[in-house]
């Protein structure tokens, strides 16, 4: 349904007038037309007309409202040029004094980005370490089979792994063992005769009178080398599944520990008789002590390098921050005399 | 009935601005003397803005002087344009802040200010006759309470609009807002104000007095 326009212009004009347009009509920015509008409803509306006649007065009153004037005139003086506006506050000052020249925002930044980097670094240093460090147990899982496998292969002469492994574990004790002990031993191929001689009396009994002074002079290097046996304790571990072998065998050493009970089992072993079988297991068992020394070795001086690295680095950034900083207060000096000179 | 117009035609922009922007070019260069005659210039606006804004004079004056060396400080940064709205942005925040750490919030605020009326301060009214003055000075008083009790956005917009004078544009960048943003405020600003003052009778009849006698003089 469509209103004549005359009837809407008339409907319209009955409408009150907003406040809106009020101020435009006391500004006079409202077009022609509806300052026509606007007058046809103040003069029929006393309300409207109020409202505008007192909002003309406010106006009016703002318009001619009173002012203050300076008691004094301010003028900026040098010292006032020259004096910060605040006072930094101690994360200022700290950062300030941490990195000079670069403000708390940046500093703080920059604080973050390093322990990202150290943080980054670390990561790094460990996942080297943790995987050298895997790598012996690596080589260790290599060379469990072998030596599970050896009691396995012989059921009966099951002693022979439990020599062998001390063997192999004390390689460089042993050959040392065997040039202290003296003419008693043979001096050379000390390994592979006690192993001969152990597979051999797997079936004999033990002769411990014979085996007293071996017992005594290896476990003396055994002594002699506990960092091998500390570093290693897989290998003491590794070594334990023996420790059954021994202890069914004939109860040679059932109260001894299992370094004890392993060296005892080596003690029945005299080298003169050492020519009798030199095959069995320990050429296969021998290279585990080697790969394990070495790569545990390596792992270690990796990461004190990568240590000493990551700290020269760091104090490279540092000193190079530092350096910044100061250049910059450097440049900013001058400007700051001149500005207190003029 | 005859109508008229309440405010001026917009004023022109500042005619000086082109040695203003001058002087704060070599105030940027570290020039102190020129600063301070940019201080002289535009003193009695920022003071008068503070004024209005904080409600004491020596409220104003520390805001002042505080708005002062911020643009000191903060000359480097000048980007160019007219310089009073820019020192009265630096005013303006200034005196957000003095707000904020009063505790008020800038936006919205219907608290009364303690508008203090202090006899010392020098007031630049024009002199009239005693019967006008004394009408006028009331409504002067009426209007001073009724400015101290709207929000402190609306206050802002009236007082560089409508005290100051300052063109709508001008206003705009020194609120930093829209122009239909200046204008709502100013509006509304001055409609709450008119409320306040009919809001006694004494203070209705104030205003339509006043109304009447300057729509004699117009015409």
């Amino acid at each position: 349904m469509t209103m004549p326009p005359s009837e809407r212009r008339h409907r319209r004009s009955e409408e009150h007038l907003t406040d809106a347009e009020l101020n435009e009509l006391v500004d006079g920015t409202l077009s022609p037309k509806e300052i026509e509008r606007a007058q046809t409803h103040l003069a029929a509306c006393a309300e409207c007309d109020e409202r505008y006649r007192t909002l003309l007065a406010t106006v009016s009153a703002l318009q001619s409202a009173s002012s203050v004037m300076p008691r004094r005139s301010f003028r900026l003086t040098p010292d006032q040029a020259k004096l910060p506006v605040k006072q930094p506050s101690w994360v200022d000052r700290f950062s300030e004094w941490i990195v000079p020249g670069v403000p708390a925002i940046r500093a703080a930044t920059l604080a973050v980005a390093l322990l990202l980097l150290s943080v980054a670094a670390i990561d790094v240093i460990t996942h080297r370490s943790d995987t050298s460090e895997n790598a012996g147990p690596a080589v260790l899982r290599q060379a469990e089979p072998t030596q599970q496998s050896i009691p396995a292969q012989a059921n009966n002469p099951a002693p022979t792994s439990a020599p062998s492994i001390l063997n192999s574990e004390t390689d460089a004790a042993a050959d040392r063992s065997e040039a202290a002990s003296g003419g008693a031993a043979a001096p050379a191929d000390a390994s592979g005769p006690m192993v001969s001689s152990a597979t051999q009396s797997n079936d004999s009994t033990l002769p411990e009178t014979g085996g007293a002074a071996y017992t005594g002079e290896i476990e003396r290097d055994a002594e002699a080398s506990p960092a091998l046996a500390a570093a290693m304790p897989p290998l003491q571990e590794s070594s334990e599944p023996q420790q059954a072998a021994p202890e069914s065998m004939a109860g040679l050493a059932p109260e001894a520990s299992p370094a004890v009970a392993a060296t005892e089992l080596a003690t029945p072993t005299p080298a003169p008789t050492a020519t009798a079988s030199p095959i069995p297991a320990s050429p296969t068992v021998a290279p585990s002590p080697t790969p394990i020394e070495r790569t545990s070795g390596n792992g270690g001086s990796i990461s004190r390098w990568r240590i000493a690295e990551f700290g020269l680095l760091l104090l490279l950034v540092w000193l190079g921050v530092t350096w910044f900083g100061r250049t910059r207060m450097n440049d900013s000096a001058p400007p700051d005399d001149s500005d207190s000179s003029a | 009935m005859v109508f008229r117009r309440a405010t001026k035609a917009q004023p022109p922009p500042d005619p000086t601005a082109d040695q203003d922007e001058r002087l704060i070019l070599s105030a940027a260069r570290g020039d102190l003397d020129a600063f301070n005659q940019l201080v002289t210039r535009h003193e009695r606006s920022v003071l008068n803005l503070c004024w209005r804004m904080l409600g004491t004079l020596p409220e104003a004056e520390d805001a002042s002087q505080d708005s002062f060396i911020k643009a000191w400080t903060n000359a480097k940064s000048f980007k160019g344009g007219a310089v009073r709205p820019w020192l009265l942005r630096i005013a303006t925040n200034t005196c957000y802040d003095v707000l904020r750490s009063k505790g008020r919030k800038p936006t919205g605020s219907l608290d009364a200010l303690e508008f203090e009326s202090e006899p010392g301060w020098s007031t630049q009214s024009d002199p009239v006759d005693p019967v006008r003055f004394a009408e006028t000075g009331d409504l002067s008083r009426l209007l001073e309470a009724a400015l101290a009790q709207i929000p402190d956005e609306q206050r802002l917009a009236v007082t560089l609009c409508d005290i100051q004078g300052l063109p709508l544009a001008e206003a705009a960048e020194v609120m930093e807002i829209s122009l239909g943003t200046v204008k709502s405020r100013l509006f509304r600003g001055r409609a709450k104000l008119r409320d306040l003052l009919v809001a006694s009778p004494a203070g209705r009849e104030l205003l339509l007095s006043a109304e009447r006698s300057s729509s004699r003089e117009s015409e």
